[in-house]
């Protein structure tokens, strides 16, 4: 990394994080230290809801999903914009007219204590594992295409998190992740324009889609309704909007982001323009790792886009067939790559049976590149037994650092840090809230001062940061853990969701129905991960659905003295 | 809390209509994008 790269990501982050700081300086109480003070406009609230969903690995693994599934996982966010809007109707007015400070505290006020603090404990045991990975799947990746130490990644990404963090609570999240939600989208727009110059000049970007679609790239829409297929429109507009409400509506680590708006409307307009600008935003990084696709139709790609893992194989028994696969792979791309100038030609002289029959060889070809990649994967988990195959992560980390210029490299490793930045500090910030106010403040120190609630959730917030980084620090050696914690978020979200919809809309049932409805509910939802090959953003539906019917069953039958 | 409105001449229907319209557009465009270079 050049001297210029160091200098733009040392000094953009420690602007961003000193401008933070400042903006929340002063005394601080409760209110201002974990909503922020009810001061933030609709822009900021906007901007911090996105920025504390977009974890680094949005930025690193979303162009390589692009690169190699195509643009697909774009259904995944179209069930979001209907989300916002059901929580500016349903949830907002609910959270602002009791004044919470988390989500959960509306549950004790709808049904009872057990009920607030069974969500808010799943709540604390799923955030509270993520964010460790929050921090370790962009280090790890970072470390390895940079050639840093993955420890020292991890404890500077989480150090700089926990430190301004426990120094500005919630106000300090906020105003830092507006200004890195900014340098994010401006950067991927950056990278978006760097990479379509650094194609063949004699390839119109018409031409650059047309070679993306023939190969599968650009499809974004999948009408087919099978239920295992992960991203449908269906399971993109029901499972999503579920997901979405869910994630919004009921997550700590988003309902304290607009809880400190100056207003419900500042709040709302807040979410609105979520709704609106998130697929925009999405579409723009898929866009990023199709045209990194493109490009390296005109240049020759890795077989294996993690390089160190690839090297690692290289030095076992298994050289010799690696560096074969290579060769063949490398004859393949020079075939297809001819073929690709073959209907770019024809494409400009928009001859119709020229470009159909270079498709076919070009998606011919195209074949053949996948099966000899596959072939290399599996040849490196035979020489490596626990070598990680997926290296769709690396794909655009080691195309910026191969193929872009000095500055731009900087600036994205800054989207980078930036991303892990403000996804860990909402979460910090969140899991330290529901920490005091659920729990310590609740139930075991009730009528202390609001100075020592401050003081303890900085401790809270400081706890939870040591934890998330320990967690990252040795996340190596928890390789099926890991995997674990990646599906625990999708397991809970439906079932918390239900019992903030039955709090909503069925006046009849109360906490002990609600209460054994979420946990068979849990079961069920746990049975249909194990059991089933059901596509994982169903389970929201499913749990949000378990947890309505049988609450109203429970109510029912229930003896008479736990009906209320 | 009160509830005010986004703005003097926008009703809150108004504006998830258009958050609505906009999905809407989306899908449509990207159908399109599918459509086009399959």
């Amino acid at each position: 990394m050049s001297a210029l790269d160091w200098a733009v990501l040392l000094g953009t982050l420690a602007a961003i994080v000193g401008y933070g700081i400042w903006r929340a300086r002063g005394q601080q109480d409760m209110a201002r230290y974990l909503r922020g003070g009810n001061q933030d406009k609709w822009h900021t609230i906007g901007l911090s809801v996105m920025a504390t969903q977009a974890s680094a690995v949005t930025f690193l693994s979303t162009p390589g999903q692009a690169y190699q599934d195509g643009m697909r996982f774009i259904q995944f966010y179209f069930g979001l914009p209907l989300a916002m809007i059901a929580l500016s109707i349903v949830f907002l007015p609910r959270y602002f007219n009791l004044r919470v400070f988390t989500a959960y505290e509306f549950l004790e006020s709808r049904f009872d204590l057990k009920t607030r603090q069974l969500a808010a404990f799943l709540f604390l045991l799923q955030r509270g594992l993520s964010a460790g990975i929050t921090i370790y799947a962009p280090a790890i990746i970072v470390s390895s295409v940079l050639g840093w130490s993955l420890r020292l990644t991890c404890l500077c990404i989480g150090g700089v998190v926990i430190a301004y963090t426990v120094m500005g609570g919630a106000r300090a999240v906020s105003q830092t992740q507006k200004q890195q939600m900014v340098v994010m989208l401006g950067g991927m727009v950056v990278a978006f324009f760097v990479i379509v110059a650094r194609l063949p000049p004699e390839v119109s970007f018409g031409n650059a889609l047309h070679i993306a679609g023939v190969l599968g790239r650009l499809n974004a829409v999948d009408l087919s309704f099978d239920p295992r297929s992960r991203y449908t429109l269906w399971s993109g507009l029901l499972g999503g909007f579920f997901l979405a409400m869910a994630y919004f509506g009921t997550d700590q680590s988003q309902v304290q982001r607009y809880l400190g708006a100056r207003s419900i409307a500042e709040s709302r307009l807040g979410l609105l323009f979520n709704g609106l600008v998130k697929i925009p935003m999405q579409s723009l990084i898929l866009f990023v790792g199709v045209m990194v696709f493109v490009f390296y139709q005109f240049n020759a790609p890795p077989i294996f886009f993690n390089q160190s893992e690839l090297a690692r194989a290289k030095q076992t028994s298994f050289a010799e067939k690696l560096e074969a696969l290579e060769r063949a792979h490398t004859t393949v791309f020079e075939y297809k790559q001819s073929e690709i100038w073959r209907l770019a030609r024809a494409l400009d002289q928009h001859e119709a049976a020229a470009i159909a029959d270079s498709e076919q060889r070009v998606r011919a070809a195209e074949i053949a590149s996948t099966t000899i990649r596959e072939q290399a994967k599996r040849t490196i988990v035979e020489a490596l037994p626990d070598a990680n195959t997926k290296d769709a992560d690396y794909i655009f980390l080691t195309f910026v650092m191969r193929n872009l210029p000095r500055g731009v490299v900087g600036l994205l490793l800054v989207v980078i840090f930036c991303a892990a930045m403000s996804a860990v500090a909402g979460e910090l910030s969140a899991l330290a809230s529901t920490t005091v106010v659920d729990f310590y403040k609740r139930s075991w120190r009730k009528d202390a001062s609001d100075a020592h609630y401050v003081r303890a959730a900085k401790w809270f917030t400081a706890g939870w940061g040591i934890l998330a980084v320990l967690f990252a620090t040795f996340a190596s050696l928890l390789d099926n853990l890991i995997q674990a914690v990646n599906i625990l978020g999708s397991l809970f979200y439906g079932t918390i969701l239900g019992m903030f919809l039955v709090a909503f809309s069925r006046r009849r049932i109360r906490g002990t129905a609600v209460f054994l409805a979420a946990i068979a509910a849990e079961a069920i939802v746990v049975g249909v991960f194990l059991g089933t090959h059901v596509s994982f953003l169903w389970y929201n539906v499913i749990g949000c659905g378990a947890v309505f019917v049988f609450s109203g069953a429970l109510q029912k039958v229930l003896p008479l003295g736990q009906r209320s | 809390m009160p509830d005010e409105t986004p703005a003097p001449f926008l009703s809150w229907t108004t504006l998830y209509l258009v958050v609505g319209i906009a999905l809407a557009l989306e899908i449509a465009a990207f159908a399109a994008l599918t459509w086009i270079y399959r």
